[in-house]
């Protein structure tokens, strides 16, 4: 082994030779020049060892012990999901009109009050103060009371 | 496959423990079982994998909790690798450090992190810290000395020197000749050492 290699092999992997490549343990040079090499290998080999982990908690553990178990109900609700009944197009025209349902509503209570203004104004002109109250009558006009008209 | 230890595996089903063939099967084995929905197997390879695995992690990450999602992710992947698995020339443990490294990587690149160039190396600019250091300390220093180096020179010395894996497993791992990653090792350990220059003599107990 040349000395090239050798301080390559400390720079690399340390001052250990255990933790050389295993071909590579047997010679270790001696040689004084490589005592620089080798004494910051040292240095640098006991700085990596300050830092510990501490190990897994039992909590992690557990979590990934029950991994298995949340996949195969992640797996049982996409097979159900996967076995409902496909509801066809009238089926989904349906479930998109119960969807609907309050604006559907909302929209046919303006349109019957629509009509009902509209009929109040083509009524004859003697009739109008009848069809004014019958309006006030269907907006409630105690309702109006708290706004300022 | 080895269908004696299957075998031996399904007498065991009978018993109220594991045997000693199941303690004693390698990381295939317990992935074929595994692969069959064996829970018990499965916490083995947890068991066995785990305390390394979640340290590697740690030292790629520098941080604790983000190592643990990403260990729940990796075992996850281990259950459902598991009925497909095969042994195509590399070990499990050669594939599962992959995919843990893949994951850190992932989470790594989801905050702006400013990695530096690989060939990147500090300049000696004096200690960092004069103080005389707890070991915790010196613990947490080390540890952010390895999170602002390089990405791969990091990765490098973690599996090198702290999971203790051979140089040809290492290179494997990272996808790169051996030789590229001696360099990486050299840089590494170059930086470690300036980035810590002023604290390592009284860490060490050395005379300044």
């Amino acid at each position: 082994m040349t000395s090239d290699r050798t301080r390559e092999l400390l720079g690399a992997y340390g001052a250990d030779p255990a933790r050389w490549p295993g071909d590579e343990t047997s010679v270790a040079a001696e040689s004084g020049e490589l005592e620089t090499a080798r004494a910051e290998a040292q240095r640098v080999d006991g700085l990596l060892s300050l830092y510990s982990v501490e190990p897994a908690s039992g909590a992690l553990r557990t979590a990934i012990l029950a991994l298995p178990e949340r996949a195969a109900d992640v797996r049982d609700v996409a097979r159900t999901a996967r076995a409902r009944p496909s509801r066809g197009f009238a089926g989904g025209f349906l479930v998109a009109l119960r969807g609907a349902l309050p604006q559907l509503t909302g929209l046919a209570i303006a349109s019957v009050l629509g009509f009902m203004v509209g009929v109040a104004d083509l009524l004859p002109a003697h009739d109008r103060n009848v069809s004014v109250d019958a309006s006030g009558l269907v907006l409630g006009e105690d309702a109006l009371g708290g706004f300022d008209s | 496959m080895n269908a004696r230890m299957l075998d031996d595996h399904r007498a065991s089903d009978d018993g109220a423990g594991p045997s000693e063939t199941d303690l004693a099967a390698g990381d295939d084995t317990l992935m074929a079982l595994a692969g069959r929905g064996d829970e018990r197997a499965y916490a083995q390879l947890v068991d066995r994998h785990l305390d390394r695995s979640l340290a590697f992690a740690q030292r790629v990450l520098g941080s604790r909790p983000e190592a643990e999602d990403v260990l729940q992710e990796a075992f996850l992947r281990v259950w459902k690798k598991a009925p497909t698995w095969t042994n195509d020339g590399a070990r499990f443990s050669t594939w599962f450090y992959r995919v843990v490294l893949n994951l850190c990587i992932d989470r790594k690149r989801k905050p702006a992190h400013a990695e530096l160039p690989e060939d990147f190396e500090f300049a000696d600019d004096g200690p960092i810290a004069d103080e005389q250091l707890e070991e915790s300390q010196a613990s947490e220093l080390v540890e952010k000395a390895l999170t602002a180096l390089p990405e791969r020179q990091r990765e490098a010395v973690v599996l090198c020197y702290y999971q203790g894996l051979s140089n040809k497993e290492a290179a494997d791992i990272l996808d790169v000749r051996v030789k590229a990653l001696e360099s990486l090792l050299v840089r590494a350990r170059k930086n470690l050492l300036v980035l810590l220059n002023g604290v390592r003599g009284e860490v060490l107990g050395e005379t300044r």
